[in-house]
């Protein structure tokens, strides 16, 4: 039996982390998030076949984030999660709190898991991309070696954002990381930083 | 009297800098469209690298759907939606983004993008925008004969 994978979005973090020993025991799949910010971002990868929502959560609360999606056209499943009366339009249920897993998970069972589709990358297209990239690595080099960090990070948002595209995971995995140090970091480390990404970029099998 | 949905030719605007995304995102776009039991099957795709090239195409052939990445080497995707919205408001954007910041989702929903996407494309995310789009294309051209 296939489970759901499930968006858990709830501010209180025992209840979290019992619900994801009850949900991983049962064989679900949990992804928890603190918040109804947290819970929108995370919606958008359209990795997750059901969100349950707290509807009171800081920095953005349950409705406001369901109302978010709904709006973007996010049509996957929206669970409620309250011990008040929810009466805004939008979830596909309301279960009350407290929870009890018995019951979440008997209410569960009425959804199904989201029909998968695949998409392969042609063939020469991806060839096309990868040597795109590999020209992009010696650009950097040479952008690495003149100091010029705006237009290197330029490069590396590019990877991040293109390269999970063509199936290169790992070259967007890194230029993730790279990114999220990359502005705060002293003007002296920008080097060794760059150096560690290219290194680390050459170490990855492009194909 | 039914009400009948007037089919016609989709015009749909890709605009990405690299080229490699707009190619790829019109093969998804068509591998989609040809292989699941959405309505539409006739399509005609325009693309533009830049924000200027964009805007050009756009007044050209004011497209019915746009894929419209947020960051352009020429400008901003959220200033050139407004732009789009104001010549065509009916027209159905989605916004594409290599992350998904709340702000930039926020900015994209007030500006009046209809979608948001975050990269990489995956055929879950495309096919949900899809959907959405003939809801707001059936909703927009439904009449009765």
């Amino acid at each position: 039996m296939v489970h759901l994978n499930l968006l858990f979005a709830e501010d209180d973090v025992l209840l979290a982390q019992l619900f994801q020993l009850q949900a991983q025991q049962a064989g679900y799949q949990v992804c928890w998030v603190e918040n109804g910010d947290a819970a929108v971002q995370q919606a958008l990868s359209y990795q997750h076949d059901l969100i349950l929502m707290d509807v009171q959560m800081p920095i953005m609360d349950g409705i406001s984030a369901m109302q978010m999606l709904r709006q973007l056209g996010f049509d996957r499943p929206i669970v409620a999660m309250s011990a008040e009366e929810v009466t805004e339009t939008g979830f596909d249920l309301v279960l009350k709190k407290p929870l009890h897993w018995q019951q979440v998970q008997q209410q569960l069972a009425q959804f199904e898991v989201s029909p998968s589709v695949s998409l392969q990358v042609p063939a020469e297209l991806k060839e096309a991309y990868i040597s795109h990239v590999e020209q992009s690595l010696q650009q950097l080099e040479l952008l690495a070696s003149q100091e010029k960090w705006q237009e290197f990070a330029a490069i590396v948002h590019q990877f991040k954002g293109s390269a999970g595209c063509f199936g290169l995971e790992n070259i967007s995995e890194l230029a993730h990381q790279f990114q999220t140090s990359w502005n705060t970091i002293p003007a002296e480390q920008k080097l060794p930083r760059a150096i560690w990404f290219l290194e680390q970029c050459k170490a990855c099998k492009l194909r | 009297m039914q009400a009948k949905i007037k089919v016609r030719d989709q015009k749909i605007l890709l605009v990405d800098d690299l080229d490699y995304n707009r190619q790829l995102l019109r093969h998804n776009l068509t591998a989609l469209f040809s292989h699941n039991d959405l309505k539409y099957r006739s399509f005609s795709y325009f693309q533009a690298h830049n924000a200027s090239s964009a805007l050009l195409t756009f007044s050209q052939q004011s497209p019915d759907l746009v894929f419209l990445d947020i960051e352009l080497p020429d400008g901003s995707g959220i200033d050139l939606l407004k732009r789009f919205k104001q010549q065509k408001p009916d027209c159905f954007v989605v916004m594409v983004s290599g992350v998904s910041t709340l702000e930039n989702v926020k900015a994209s929903i007030a500006a009046g993008a209809a979608s948001f996407i975050v990269k990489p494309f995956s055929a879950d995310k495309i096919m949900a925008v899809l959907r959405q789009f003939e809801r707001f294309y059936d909703k927009q051209h439904k009449t009765s004969l």
